[in-house]
C-alpha cells in the first residue's frame, strides 16, 4: 500500500510539475515586449570587464582578471538570466513580425545560447573546482558575448532613443 | 449502451473531426508523423471495433500487430516533436541531429525496458507478458521524453510555439494518466477494477483529442505590436553574434599558439 501511494505521489508530482511548465510556457508566449525589457536585470554591472563598457565591443581583461571583476558566480548568473531575456525577445520577435531577418533571430538565439551553455559550463565546473582555468575560459567567453550585446543595446538607444540611454547605462 | 461503445464512438468521432481539422490546416506539412499517427489511430479503431464484432478468434494477433505498429509511432512522434521544438536553434546544429534525438529516445527506451519488467504480473501469459511490458515501456517514456524535453528547453530558455506546444499538452496529460494506470495495473487489481482503469485511459485519450479539437479550431493568437525600433534593437543585438565569436577565436588562436611552436 506505501509502495503504490509513493508511485501515485510521484505521479502526481510529474503532473503538477507539467502543468507548471506549460503555464510558464503560455505566460511567457503572451509577454509584452516592454514587459521583455523590464526584465533585463540591471543588479550586476558589466562595466567592470571593460574600460569602455556599453560604448564598444569586446573585453580589455584575461580570463583571470574578468573571472575576479565579474565577481564570479554572481555575475555568471545575471548574464544566464539576461540571455534568457534576449531569447525571449528572439521570440517574441518571430511570433509577432513576418519581415524580421529570420537568419538574424537564428544568430540572436545561437548567441544567446552560447552564452547559457557558457554560464552552466562555467557553474557546474566551479561547483566542482572553485575558479580553475576551465571555468574562467567559459565564463570569459560568456562575458565576451554578453558585453558585445550591451554595447550594441547603447548604441540603438542611441539611435532610436536617446532618452533612456541615462538610465539604461545607470542600469547596466 | 455500455460505456466502452460510448468512449469508442466519441473517439472514433473526435479522431475524423480532427484528422479532417489537421488536414485543412496544413499540419501534415509542419507535423506529417503527428498527422499520421492519428490517421492510423482511427483507422485500428474502427478496424478494431470489427474485428472483435465480426472476427473475434483474430482479434489478439490483430492488438498485437496494432500495438507493435503502435508503439513505433509513437516513437516517431516524439522525436518529430522533439526535432520541432528545436527549430529556433536548428541552424546552429548539425543537419542531422535528429539522428542524434531518434538514437537518445531509443536509448532512454532501452534503459526503461528493463524496469518496466520488474513491475508485470505474474500470471500473465508470455504473450501477455511481452504486450504488458511494451506498454509500461512506452507509458514510462513517454513521460520521460516529455519531462526532458520540458527540462531542456527550460534551462536553454528555447521557447514552444503554440501549436506544439497543444500537441505536447495533450500527448503529456494522456501519457500521465497511462502512467498512473499501468502503476495501478501492476498492482494487480482484478476484473471491474482493471476494467474500470482502462476506461480512465480511454477517458483521457477522449479529452485530449477534445483539446486538440478545441485548440486547432481555435484562431492563434493575434500578433502583437513589432515597430522598426524593435527589429532594429534585434539587429543591433543579433550582431554581436560574430564579433563574440571572433573575439572567442582570436582568444583562443592567441591561447594555443605558443603550443603550436611547442
Amino acid at each position: 500500500m506505501i509502495l503504490i501511494s509513493l508511485q501515485i505521489a510521484a505521479i502526481v508530482c510529474l503532473g503538477v510539475y507539467f502543468f507548471r511548465w506549460r503555464s510558464g510556457v503560455r505566460r511567457r508566449n503572451a509577454q509584452s515586449w516592454d514587459s521583455l525589457l523590464a526584465r533585463l536585470r540591471p543588479d550586476w554591472s558589466a562595466r567592470e570587464l571593460s574600460d569602455q563598457f556599453l560604448w564598444k565591443e569586446g573585453l580589455n581583461a584575461t580570463p583571470q582578471d574578468a573571472w575576479q571583476r565579474m565577481e564570479g558566480p554572481k555575475g555568471l548568473w545575471v548574464m544566464y538570466q539576461n540571455a534568457q531575456t534576449m531569447m525571449e525577445m528572439a521570440d517574441y520577435a518571430a511570433r509577432n513580425s513576418e519581415t524580421v531577418d529570420r537568419l538574424l533571430l537564428e544568430t540572436l538565439r545561437s548567441d544567446a545560447m552560447q552564452i547559457r551553455v557558457c554560464v552552466l559550463m562555467a557553474l557546474a565546473q566551479y561547483g566542482f573546482s572553485k575558479a580553475s582555468e576551465g571555468v574562467r575560459i567559459n565564463a570569459f567567453r560568456a562575458a565576451t558575448m554578453y558585453t558585445g550585446m550591451a554595447a550594441r543595446m547603447t548604441q540603438l538607444l542611441q539611435e532610436n532613443n536617446p532618452m533612456m540611454v541615462p538610465n539604461f547605462v545607470a542600469a547596466m | 449502451m455500455t460505456a466502452d461503445n460510448v468512449l469508442w464512438v466519441c473517439a472514433v468521432l473526435a479522431e475524423t473531426a480532427l484528422v479532417i481539422l489537421l488536414w485543412k490546416k496544413h499540419v501534415l506539412n509542419t507535423l506529417p508523423v503527428f498527422f499520421i499517427y492519428l490517421c492510423w489511430a482511427l483507422a485500428t479503431d474502427v478496424a478494431g471495433y470489427s474485428i472483435q464484432a465480426f472476427y473475434p478468434q483474430s482479434y489478439p494477433t490483430f492488438y498485437w500487430g496494432q500495438m507493435v505498429i503502435d508503439s513505433i509511432l509513437v516513437f516517431a512522434v516524439l522525436v518529430e516533436l522533439a526535432w520541432s521544438v528545436l527549430r529556433p536553434i536548428r541552424k546552429s546544429l548539425p543537419k542531422r541531429s535528429w539522428i542524434g534525438i531518434a538514437l537518445l529516445i531509443a536509448l532512454a527506451g532501452l534503459l526503461v525496458w528493463p524496469i518496466a519488467g520488474f513491475t508485470v504480473p505474474g500470471k500473465l501469459t508470455s504473450v501477455g507478458t511481452y504486450l504488458f511490458r511494451l506498454q509500461q515501456t512506452f507509458a514510462i517514456l513517454r513521460v520521460v521524453v516529455f519531462l526532458g524535453m520540458a527540462a531542456f528547453s527550460q534551462v536553454l530558455s528555447i521557447g514552444w510555439r503554440d501549436r506544439e506546444l497543444q500537441v505536447a499538452t495533450g500527448l503529456g496529460f494522456y501519457s500521465i494518466v497511462s502512467l498512473g494506470v499501468t502503476v495501478a495495473h501492476t498492482h494487480q487489481l482484478q476484473g471491474t477494477q482493471y476494467h474500470w482503469l482502462d476506461e480512465v485511459v480511454m477517458a483521457s485519450y477522449l479529452a485530449a483529442l477534445g483539446y486538440w479539437v478545441f485548440s486547432f479550431t481555435t484562431k492563434v493568437v493575434e500578433r502583437q505590436n513589432f515597430s522598426p525600433q524593435m527589429e532594429s534593437f534585434l539587429l543591433l543585438v543579433g550582431g554581436t553574434a560574430k564579433t563574440g565569436r571572433s573575439a572567442l577565436g582570436n582568444f583562443v588562436v592567441t591561447k594555443n599558439r605558443p603550443k603550436d611552436h611547442q
